[in-house]
């Protein structure tokens, strides 16, 4: 039983199982199906056909893959925005031959004859824009029609023109080069595929109007509701498309200068096939320029090596059909189940033991023994705030506090009757404190540290510390920033409580009992921002101590308070305060007789602490049981315990039954009271403390001039 | 082979022994706050066993048993050696009781001599046959009648029904029971509640088990004939998503029996959340000082009304925001029905249609 338990525990310090689901929450990891099944395909028609892979057989399709690719790229840019463009073959087919009429038999120069080759590119695309984007038909139908259309068009100008224009009557060396010559081995029409291919990548991923196509094509009615122009943004990817298919139309002239029925037949087809088996989505949002590429790359080598194989006629076409059939099962499959997978994978508990959990029970003896001091204290603004988190106090005694809605609220002393939002700065505002010009410092979930004026200017101080090496998800950007302080050196020292989830998800991180979250200073005179103290489990309080040099923080699912020395000659060094809380520290906080407030935002329940020796039962808990109904530690009881310096325990502040103040995840004492918050509560609690120094203010201590 | 393949395909799925799911309190048990709105008829330390006998409640609180008067007044009328386990009153009245430390009160001519001195503990039910024989049910071999959880938990299935006869031994009518824990003898038949299984069965005089309604969202205890037809039948504790999880990891339910206190388990529970040591689910999260009244919960109050074939048709409840939970039994009492609510030591009286109150 040990032996397994010791392995148990081995396993899960040592295997890092959050990666899995930080890899598949991973935008990227989409192109892994397409990855896998051009090597799939490497490995197959290479191994049945010799020298398919080889440098001169890859050259010779070049040409033919530009083409194609510039298609695709077309196909993928309108999919993107959730529709779909069946003309592209007509539309190549047009543009070959508008492309030899003017230049071979009308001998216009060759920019002009490329130019007028593009622009009835460009005139069927924006047909089919404005029927689809702006007279919202069907994309599918329109596109087929004129799919139709075009060709007819196409083949009635070939019965009257089809010998007069393979015929040039001018010369142009500019034709010649992108017919027949090479640039560095490589024909001009791959070289132009890769410039659009670059090109379209930074649209999509750099540029608002690449930004607008994936938001219409994920979902237009939040596009629409968020005032993107919907409709223009439709109606251009299908004159891009169409300008990219004429351009490819154009290539294919310059190579066969010969223009017949056939031409671009089934090409809507093959750039479907590419889109879709390099990882497009059919229904739009999802895909890149470089799944279109990867597609194109798997589609030209199977036709190909189809043809080769010497399959009868008709071979490609049905090899194409199965093949986009498979890709589009495996797309709808793939999109429909991804986040689903992510949502089971992702959280991963690691192994953790708590020491023996203090004795609480009332008249026990112990420090934390159960009391009702918490019981009749005084609510200020009850069911007007949601969520303060960390109420904070001024030198004229008006609260401060952070709301769910992402408002600084400020109730006015001595009544704090009304509420008023000082400022709207978004987010959900967490720790606050003041430093000593009298700005009001915020850690905002979601955003990172801010400062606001008394004037009501907002700064932002830093939202971004240094990339971890080993880390998957970007732990450079700030997730969850919760308390702060100030040192003597002016240095800002926060926590940021778990890189890993977000703030409606906090609880969820005591399931994974991992050392997610980490510490990191923010230095206002070079405006650098360091990690000092990753891998702590749920850093939370963050608290200066008296001599200037070191700061106390709370380990939340720890249930410890620790010192960190950031200035002396104990520099760098980490000593444990309190190794055994009977819950979960929160903020922490300076009070009037020399020692530190404590806030308890839950306690340690007995089957908490015993699944939580047991990492493979909260996984398969997480997998198999809903959410809601899973277990977390006891959040619906408060209490704030004083600590000194030592770590010794003088005072423990009770509510029994949970009911006036329940959850507390903060504290702050101001002239003899004692003022709470909690993160999900709708109310901020006032406490007369016995016998506390009246004129003692938290300004004061850190000035100096108090305890 | 195909069994390993089938857990595996069943792990991934969650189908099978994976899948974790709760019967739904919908159409005749959409929730309302019946029983916490109720009025008190009596406040006694856990009341249960509540039997109506020529129009006066008898009920066992404690050590004691209670008779309520048709006045509504309220008296002990006598006091056993340790906690009663059952209770059963015929007309005379004539008494029927059992303890937790095995000893018995009964009247004379029977016994509980044949019966195993681990199920003499385990007691947890009397009802009178229509024929002046007497049932007894008794919840486990294993457990003592206090220990319905860990039973639970233990997955236990050594429960099983006596019969009683004046001047005759008793005799085993059905065994292999999970945890009965209520039942009546309306007719030829017998009906019985199956905690542990959450269903309730009719047992025929051959001993032939025939369930009579299966997955029921929680634990069944008493139950009682109703006037106007059909039957009134309380369930104790809810079943919950997170503890079917849990009876399913042997080792850990294991450890924590072994390690940890009973009122801290993740077990279902007669009485609503008391201390912060108890466990918590995620939805139960007060929010803005409010508990949600459909949060998971280990406790409820819930009556349903079945109709003679056993389909239930109305219920009444107290949700997990609420305090009138372990509703353990039930009784007709001058045509209103009566509720003991263990968990918050009190008898709620539910007024009916033609009742007194």
């Amino acid at each position: 039983m040990s032996f397994r338990r010791s392995l148990a525990r081995a396993r899960y310090k040592y295997v890092p199982d959050h990666v899995l689901g930080e890899l598949l929450s991973k935008n990227w990891v989409d192109n892994a199906i397409p990855v896998l099944i051009l090597v799939l395909t490497l490995v197959v028609l290479g191994s049945l056909l010799d020298g398919l892979v080889s440098v001169s057989s890859l050259l010779g399709m070049s040409a033919q893959y530009g083409e194609v690719l510039l298609v695709t790229i077309g196909m993928t840019v309108v999919l993107l925005a959730g529709g779909i463009d069946l003309s592209v073959g007509s539309v190549f087919a047009l543009a070959n031959f508008v492309m030899l009429a003017l230049f071979n038999m009308m001998g216009l120069p060759i920019g002009v004859a490329i130019f007028g080759a593009l622009a009835c590119g460009a005139a069927v695309g924006a047909v089919n824009g404005i029927l689809i984007g702006y007279l919202k038909l069907r994309a599918f139908l329109t596109t087929l029609v004129s799919m139709i259309i075009v060709r007819a068009i196409v083949d009635m100008l070939l019965l009257s023109y089809a010998v007069k224009i393979a015929n040039p009557v001018t010369e142009s060396a500019f034709w010649d080069f992108i017919s027949f010559e090479t640039l560095w081995g490589l024909p001009f029409s791959f070289l132009a595929a890769a410039v659009v291919a670059i090109a379209g990548h930074v649209l999509l991923t750099r540029l608002r109007p690449g930004w607008r196509i994936l938001a219409v094509g994920g979902s237009r009615r939040s596009a629409y509701n968020a005032g993107l122009p919907v409709k223009r943004t439709v109606a251009s990817t299908y004159v891009i498309s169409g300008v990219l298919a004429a351009l490819a139309g154009v290539f294919y002239a310059s190579r066969l200068n010969a223009a017949g029925s056939g031409t671009g037949a089934g090409l809507e087809i093959v750039a479907l096939t590419a889109a879709v088996v390099g990882g497009n989505s059919l229904g739009g949002g999802r895909g890149s320029i470089f799944k279109a590429v990867l597609g194109a790359v798997i589609v030209l080598l199977v036709t190909n090596s189809v043809i080769r194989l010497g399959l009868p006629a008709g071979g490609d076409s049905l090899v194409l059909g199965l093949i986009l059939l498979l890709a589009v099962g495996i797309d709808v499959k793939w999109v429909k189940n991804r986040s689903k997978l992510v949502s089971r994978v992702y959280v991963s508990p690691a192994h953790m033991e708590l020491s023996e959990r203090p004795e609480t029970a009332e008249g026990s003896g112990s420090p934390y023994a159960l009391n009702d001091k918490l019981a009749d204290v005084e609510l200020i603004g009850l069911g007007q705030i949601d969520g303060p988190e960390d109420p904070v106090l001024d030198e004229d005694g008006n609260i401060y506090a952070g709301t769910r809605h992402g408002d600084i609220i400020r109730f006015r002393a001595p009544d704090f009757a009304e509420p008023e939002v000082f400022v709207h700065i978004g987010g959900h505002p967490l720790g606050l404190t003041f430093d000593r010009d009298g700005n009001l410092l915020a850690c905002i979930a979601g955003m990172g540290v801010y400062s606001i004026s008394p004037q009501r200017e907002i700064r932002k101080l830093t939202d971004q510390t240094n990339r971890s090496l080993t880390s998957i998800i970007d732990d450079s950007r700030m997730r969850l920033a919760d308390d702060l302080d100030v040192a003597p050196d002016g240095r800002i020292f926060f926590s940021e409580a778990t890189v890993r989830f977000d703030m409606s998800d906090w609880m969820v991180d005591a399931l994974e009992a991992r050392g997610n979250g980490r510490i990191i200073s923010f230095d206002p005179a070079s405006g650098k921002t360091r990690t000092i103290l990753p891998n702590l489990r749920f850093p939370n309080g963050i608290c200066m101590c008296r001599d200037g040099e070191s700061f106390l923080f709370a380990q939340t699912w720890g249930c410890s308070i620790s010192r960190y020395w950031f200035a002396g000659p104990k520099t760098g060094k980490v000593d444990v305060v309190v190794p055994d809380l009977p819950g979960y520290p929160d903020n922490i906080n300076r009070a009037s007789d020399g020692g530190y407030w404590v806030a308890l935002v839950g306690m340690r329940t007995p089957a908490f602490d015993l699944i939580l020796k047991n990492p493979a039962l909260r996984k398969r808990m997480v997998e198999r049981v809903a959410p809601d109904e899973w277990l977390f530690p006891n959040m619906n009881y408060g209490c704030v315990v004083k600590i000194d310096i030592d770590g010794t325990v003088t005072d423990c502040l009770w509510d029994r039954s949970g009911t006036n103040h329940p959850m507390i995840t903060s504290m702050r004492e101001h002239k003899g009271w004692l003022y709470l918050g909690g993160v999900s509560n709708n109310r901020i609690g006032r406490y007369r403390i016995p016998g506390a120094d009246p004129e003692w203010t938290a300004a004061k201590s850190y000035r100096g001039e108090a305890a | 082979m195909i069994g390993f393949l089938k857990g595996v395909r069943d792990r991934i799925r969650g189908g099978g022994e994976y899948a974790i799911t709760v019967p739904p309190m919908d159409g005749a048990l959409r929730p309302n706050n019946d029983l916490e709105e109720a009025s008190v008829l009596v406040t006694a330390q856990a009341p249960g066993h509540l039997s109506d006998v020529d129009g006066a409640l008898w009920f066992a609180s404690g050590r004691d048993v209670m008779r309520v008067g048709p006045d509504g007044t309220c008296e002990a009328m006598r006091q056993l050696p340790s906690e009663i386990t059952a209770l059963a009153v015929r007309p005379g009245p004539e008494i029927f009781a059992a303890c937790a430390d095995g000893s018995c009160d009964l009247p004379e001519g029977y016994s509980l001599d044949a019966l195993p001195a681990a199920a003499r503990r385990c007691v947890t039910a009397i009802g009178a046959g229509p024929d002046g024989e007497v049932y007894l049910a008794v919840g486990s071999l294993e457990n003592g009648a206090g220990d319905w959880s860990k039973d639970l938990l233990e997955r236990r299935q050594t429960g099983s029904v006596w019969r009683l006869e004046r001047g005759a031994p008793a005799s085993q009518f059905v065994g292999g029971l999970a945890w009965p824990a209520g039942m009546i003898a309306p007719g030829d038949d017998l009906l019985v509640t199956e905690a542990s299984r959450g269903r309730l069965v009719r047992a025929s005089r051959n001993g032939a088990i025939t369930p009579v309604l299966s997955n029921l969202p929680g634990y069944p205890a008493g139950l009682c004939p109703d006037r106007a037809g059909g039957y009134h039948l309380c369930i104790m504790a809810p079943r919950n998503q997170l503890i079917e999880f849990i009876l399913r990891e042997r080792d850990f339910v294991e450890e924590m029996i072994a390690t940890t206190d009973r009122d801290h388990w993740i077990a279902p529970s007669l009485k609503a959340p008391e201390t912060f040591l108890e466990p918590l689910q995620g939805g139960a999260l007060k929010q803005l000082g409010i508990m949600k009244p459909w949060a998971p919960s280990r406790s409820i109050g819930l009556v349903m009304h079945l109709s003679e074939d056993f389909v239930p048709t109305r219920s009444h409840h107290s949700r997990a925001d609420g305090k009138n939970h372990g509703t353990t039994s039930c009784a007709l009492w001058r045509g209103d029905l009566v509720v003991a609510s263990q968990g918050n030591n009190r008898l709620l009286l539910l007024p009916q249609e033609g009742g007194r109150a």
